[in-house]
C-alpha cells in the first residue's frame, strides 16, 4: 500500500490547482553498480506519498554487453511503467579525486538513463537538494533506509 | 506466378487480392472463423507480406485490430503497413511476414536453452510493457500460437490483437476474452475479471511452457488423471463430456494446477520455479504488479545461472565464459560429465555419479 508521507499545508496550497498535481516523479541515486529508484507522487489533495513502484536494479559485470543491454531495456520497462512527469539523477563530480570519486562505471549507468527518450532526464547535484532541505526543514523518510538519498532528490523535484 | 487454392475464401475477397498488382500472390490459409489470410511478395520492394482479412465497416473503429496495431510502434509487436476496406464487408491489413513463424510450433518442435527461453520471455515482456504502460491495453490472449519468432533480428514479436481492450484505471478491470481457455486465469474463470497482472499470468504460461514445463495444449486431456480420464470416458453425451471436461480443467485452473512448477525439469535451479510461482500466483494481487518487475526477475535468472539446454541424449550446460558441461546417464546408472572449455570435451568425475552432484559440478563457474 502508498503510504502518505508528509502534508505541509502551505506547500499543499501551493501545489494544488497546479499543472503538477496527480504527477509522479522518480528520484535516482546511482550508487556504485546500482541504481536506486524511488517515485513520489501528489495526489489531487496534495498529500505526497512513496508510491510501493520503487525499485532498485544493477550490473554485476559491467564488461558485459548482454548485462549492459538488460539494463537499459530495465531502465525503458521501469520507466515506461511508471510513467513519471519528472525524473532526476543525483549528479556526481565526475572530477573528483581519491576516495571521493565516484565509480567510473556509475556513469555508464547514468548514461543509459539519459538515453531514456520520453522524457527529460534532469541531473541534479546534492549540494541543491541539501540546500532545499535547510531552507525547507521537513522531517520526511523513506520506507527504506538504503532509499534516503533517492527519495530526498525526488521530494526535492516534487516540491519545485 | 504461383497458383493458389483459395476456393473457400469469400469471391469479393478473391477479386480484391487478384486486383492488387502491385503484389504476387504466394499463398492462401483459411484461419480461424472468419479469418482469411494470403502470403504475397511486394513486387517494388521484394518483401514478403501478410494480408489478413476479417468482418468490418467502411469507417473508422478505434478498437479494430489493425487500427490498435497502427498506434503501437514497437520492435515486440507486430507492425502493420496499411489498413484499407474492401467492400461490402471486410477489412485488409497487410503486415510483414515473419520469418520463423509462432512459438507453439518450436516449443513443441525442439527445447529452447534456458538462456534463449528467458531472452523471448524478456522480449515479450517488453512488449507487454509497451501495451500496459503507453496504451493500457491488455491483449487478453498471450500464448505462444500468438508470438511470432523473427529469425532475421533474432526476437519475439506479439501477434493477433484481436482481443485486446483497453483498461481506464491502474487497478481497473475488463471482462475475459473467449479466446483460448486453457491459459485463461484464475480471476477470469472465477469472476471474469481481466487485470493487467492477468497477461503478466498469462507471460507466466509461455515462460512455463518455454523451460520445459508439462503443459500438454496440443491433447488437453493429458492434463487429467486417470480417476478424472475414466469420470470423462463414461458420459456417453458429448456435451455432457465437453461440459464435464471444462469443469475439471477450469477446476485446475482454479487451484493452481495447470502449470505446476514441480513438472519443470529437475536441473533447473529453484529461482526459477520461484519466479514462476510469483508470475503464476492464484490472487492476482500477489503476481507481478507490473511487467517492469518480472523482467528484472528474468534478467536475474538469467545473470545468476548457466544455459541449460535438454538435448536428446544430454543435458548441456553452457556458462557465460564459454565453458561448456555434457551431463547424461551411462549405462550402468551412474552420470557422467564431460567438460569444455575452449579445447575438446574431457571426462570429468569430481562427483560422485548422482545426478544432483554431476550437476553441481556442471553449474560451478
Amino acid at each position: 500500500m502508498d503510504s502518505i508521507i508528509a502534508v505541509q499545508a502551505l506547500d499543499r496550497n501551493k501545489k494544488v490547482n497546479n499543472k503538477f498535481v496527480d504527477m509522479k516523479v522518480i528520484g535516482i541515486e546511482i550508487k556504485s553498480s546500482e541504481a536506486i529508484l524511488v517515485v513520489l507522487k501528489r495526489d489531487s489533495d496534495g498529500q505526497i506519498m512513496q508510491t510501493n513502484e520503487c525499485t532498485k536494479f544493477g550490473i554485476d559485470d559491467s564488461q558485459s554487453n548482454a548485462q549492459v543491454r538488460q539494463f537499459f531495456q530495465q531502465v525503458n520497462a521501469s520507466l515506461d511503467t511508471i510513467n513519471p512527469g519528472l525524473i532526476g539523477i543525483l549528479a556526481r563530480n565526475g572530477k573528483a579525486k581519491g576516495v571521493m570519486a565516484p565509480s567510473p562505471f556509475s556513469f555508464k549507468l547514468e548514461g543509459l538513463f539519459q538515453l531514456y527518450n520520453k522524457k527529460e532526464v534532469e541531473l541534479v547535484w546534492p549540494q541543491s537538494v541539501s540546500a532545499y532541505f535547510k531552507k525547507h526543514p521537513v522531517a520526511v523518510a523513506s520506507h527504506k533506509k538504503y532509499q534516503q538519498d533517492a527519495f530526498n532528490l525526488a521530494y526535492f523535484l516534487i516540491m519545485k | 506466378m504461383v497458383q493458389i487454392d483459395d476456393a473457400w475464401a469469400p469471391e469479393k475477397i478473391r477479386e480484391f487480392v487478384r486486383k492488387e498488382l502491385h503484389i504476387e500472390l504466394l499463398d492462401y490459409v483459411r484461419h480461424g472463423f472468419n479469418g482469411e489470410v494470403y502470403f504475397a511478395k511486394r513486387k517494388k520492394l521484394n518483401d514478403e507480406v501478410v494480408l489478413k482479412f476479417y468482418l468490418s465497416c467502411e469507417g473508422y473503429d478505434a478498437s479494430e485490430e489493425a487500427v490498435i496495431l497502427k498506434s503501437i510502434d514497437h520492435p515486440n509487436i507486430l507492425k502493420v503497413y496499411d489498413l484499407k476496406f474492401v467492400p461490402p464487408e471486410y477489412a485488409c491489413f497487410t503486415s510483414p511476414k515473419i520469418s520463423g513463424g509462432d512459438l507453439q510450433t518450436h516449443i513443441q518442435a525442439e527445447p529452447f536453452s534456458s538462456k534463449d527461453a528467458l531472452a523471448l520471455v524478456c522480449q515479450i515482456l517488453g512488449g507487454v510493457t509497451e501495451l500496459h504502460s503507453k496504451h493500457s491495453l491488455v491483449h487478453r490472449d498471450l500464448k505462444p500460437g500468438n508470438i511470432l519468432l523473427d529469425f532475421r533480428e533474432q526476437k519475439a514479436i506479439i501477434a493477433d490483437l484481436g482481443a485486446v481492450k483497453k483498461i481506464w484505471a491502474a487497478d481497473g478491470f475488463v471482462g475475459a476474452s473467449k479466446a483460448t481457455r486453457i491459459y485463461l486465469p484464475p480471476e477470469s474463470v472465477n469472476e471474469n475479471k481481466y487485470y493487467f497482472q492477468s497477461d503478466l499470468y498469462q507471460v507466466g504460461l509461455i515462460m512455463f511452457q518455454l523451460l520445459g514445463g508439462f503443459f500438454p495444449v496440443s491433447n488437453e486431456i493429458e492434463w487429467l488423471n486417470d480417476r478424472e480420464k475414466k469420470k470423462v470416458a463414461k458420459i456417453r453425451n458429448s456435451i455432457e463430456k465437453e461440459l464435464e471436461f471444462d469443469k475439471l480443467i477450469n477446476n485446475k485452473i482454479c487451484k493452481g494446477r495447470i502449470a505446476e512448477t514441480s513438472s519443470l525439469p529437475p536441473f533447473l535451479d529453484a529461482s526459477f520455479r520461484r519466479v514462476l510461482n510469483k508470475a503464476l500466483h492464484l490472487d492476482f494481487k500477489k503476481r507481478y504488479q507490473s511487467s517492469s518487475e518480472f523482467l528484472k526477475d528474468v534478467h536475474q535468472l538469467d545473470r545468476q545461472f548457466p544455459s541449460y539446454w535438454q538435448r536428446e541424449d544430454h543435458l548441456l550446460v553452457v556458462h557465460d565464459s564459454g565453458k561448456q558441461f555434457k551431463v547424461w546417464k551411462g549405462r550402468k546408472g551412474q552420470y557422467i560429465v564431460e567438460k569444455r572449455n575452449g579445447g575438446d570435451w574431457r571426462k570429468d568425475n569430481n562427483h560422485t555419479g548422482s545426478f544432483e552432484s554431476a550437476l553441481l559440478l556442471a553449474r560451478k563457474k
